[in-house]
């Protein structure tokens, strides 16, 4: 392969846009092209591609298996003809090339048009406000209306974003770490176990199952707690451990200060 | 002669004074005139500035009226000043446009299955562009979002209509459709 001809997958804009190049390198026409000529290309620029991100490569590979698909059919003995409803899949690859093919020229017309159109400048607004206006509801369109609705937000949104909005309350966390855990030694004070659903309160607010979890997780890996179980799905038991000492749980989170 | 009427200058004082794009609504408000009437008096206004050369012309969608420069002076504006030339997008980011432009409305699986790879961040992109938007739900399974262009859109092509989208008649028909066609 000679300079002129090096090419890496990664200059294209997906597989389409590669077999593209590979059609028009070879000089034909997508109506002539036998798919299975340019396969070889194809699977060999791959090839040498070491590094692609996933998202891309399996774009590449796809189609890859579909010009391995078209190339074996060419070559094994005629499979029983195809349904009516089976589109030939050489043809249904051609007809999404042709098609890509339209889009790419389309794509580069709006291109220009685009910097055609660039060439053209406007003011910028002046900063004057409007008056008050009338509600006026003649001869008013849908998309008027949509727009008047639009600005209404604009202008609503704008309002709550001066600065003495952004101060919010911040409320404190009704369940930490800190007090889940002592209201599971609470509830170990004068039993030996307790099952693990008599920790949660009847309707628990999400956080509190989250954070009681996290309490019992906590506590076990500080070797407070045992769990048992007598077997998969079988209610779960929890026990104090023979050598838990600690009953402050301060150490659990220090964010906890800033409430107290 | 193109007759130069005295609501021209109305009108060009309202878009030089507002600057951003003026909704006809306002302006028929203003001018005392129904929506239709001031759709009419603007094209007539843009045909007579195109025809006399002027610098400034209103480009008028369906919904909006704003002054804009002639290009024709570019070269000499940006002699003068400079403008930062504005960026156009990348080649997957004007596939992507191209096909909600001429293909509207469209899903993002429709995009994909055109270009071949997936359209998700393209998509996002043109939408915080404020190029394309979502316009609708398909009436298929998972009803998907459909996309299509957005009025400002219109406006950084310097388009009237869709239907002035370079080549629109050849681009805006899906092969796939044609033949299904042909079939039936």
């Amino acid at each position: 392969m000679t300079d002129a001809l090096h090419i890496t997958i990664e200059q294209f804009d997906g597989p389409l846009d590669l077999l593209l190049h590979l059609i028009t390198r070879a000089e034909l026409r997508i109506e002539e092209i036998a798919l299975c000529e340019i396969t070889g290309q194809y699977l060999e620029l791959m090839r040498q591609t070491d590094a692609m991100d996933m998202e891309q490569a399996s774009a590449f590979l796809s189609v890859a298996a579909q010009l391995l698909l078209i190339k074996s059919r060419a070559l094994l003995p005629r499979p029983p003809a195809l349904t009516e409803q089976e589109e030939d899949p050489a043809q249904a690859l051609l007809r999404q090339l042709r098609e890509y093919q339209v889009i790419k020229e389309a794509a580069a017309a709006l291109q220009t048009a685009w910097e055609d159109a660039a060439r053209a400048y406007t003011r910028l607004p002046e900063d004057i406000a409007l008056p008050p206006q009338k509600l006026e509801l003649e001869d008013t369109t849908l998309q008027a209306l949509f727009a008047a609705y639009q600005s209404l937000l604009g202008k609503r949104q704008a309002q709550e974003e001066t600065v003495q909005n952004i101060v919010r309350r911040v409320k404190p966390d009704a369940f930490t770490i800190r007090n889940r855990a002592a209201h599971i030694l609470r509830c170990l004070a004068d039993k030996k176990s307790v099952r693990f659903e008599t920790l949660f309160s009847e309707d628990a607010p999400r956080m509190e199952i989250v954070v009681t979890f996290l309490a019992i997780l906590e506590m076990l890996s500080r070797n407070e707690l045992r769990l048992t179980q007598a077997a998969p799905f079988a209610p779960i038991f929890l026990r104090r451990s023979a050598n838990a000492q600690t009953t402050d749980h301060a150490y659990m989170d220090e964010t906890d200060d800033a409430y107290d | 002669m193109i007759e130069n009427r005295p609501e021209y200058a109305v009108i060009e004082c309202l878009l030089f004074v507002a600057g951003d794009p003026v909704p006809l609504i306002e302006l028929a408000r203003v001018l005392a005139l129904s929506l239709p009437q001031t759709q009419e008096l603007l094209a007539e206004m843009e045909t007579a500035y195109r025809a006399d050369g002027r610098g400034i012309l209103p480009l008028v969608t369906d919904a909006t009226a704003q002054l804009i420069s002639n290009r024709d002076f570019a070269a000499q504006v940006e002699e003068l000043l400079q403008p930062n030339r504005e960026k156009t997008a990348s080649q997957s980011l004007m596939e992507t446009l191209s096909i909600v432009a001429y293909r509207q409305p469209v899903t993002r699986l429709e995009v994909e299955s055109i270009r071949g790879v997936r359209s998700e961040y393209a998509i996002a992109q043109l939408q915080k562009m404020g190029l394309i938007d979502e316009v609708g739900r398909k009436e298929a399974l998972g009803r998907p979002i459909l996309y299509g262009t957005t009025e400002s859109f219109l406006r950084k092509f310097r388009l009237h209509n869709l239907s002035e989208l370079p080549d629109y008649a050849r681009f805006a028909v899906p092969l796939a459709a044609e033949e299904e066609f042909s079939v039936v």
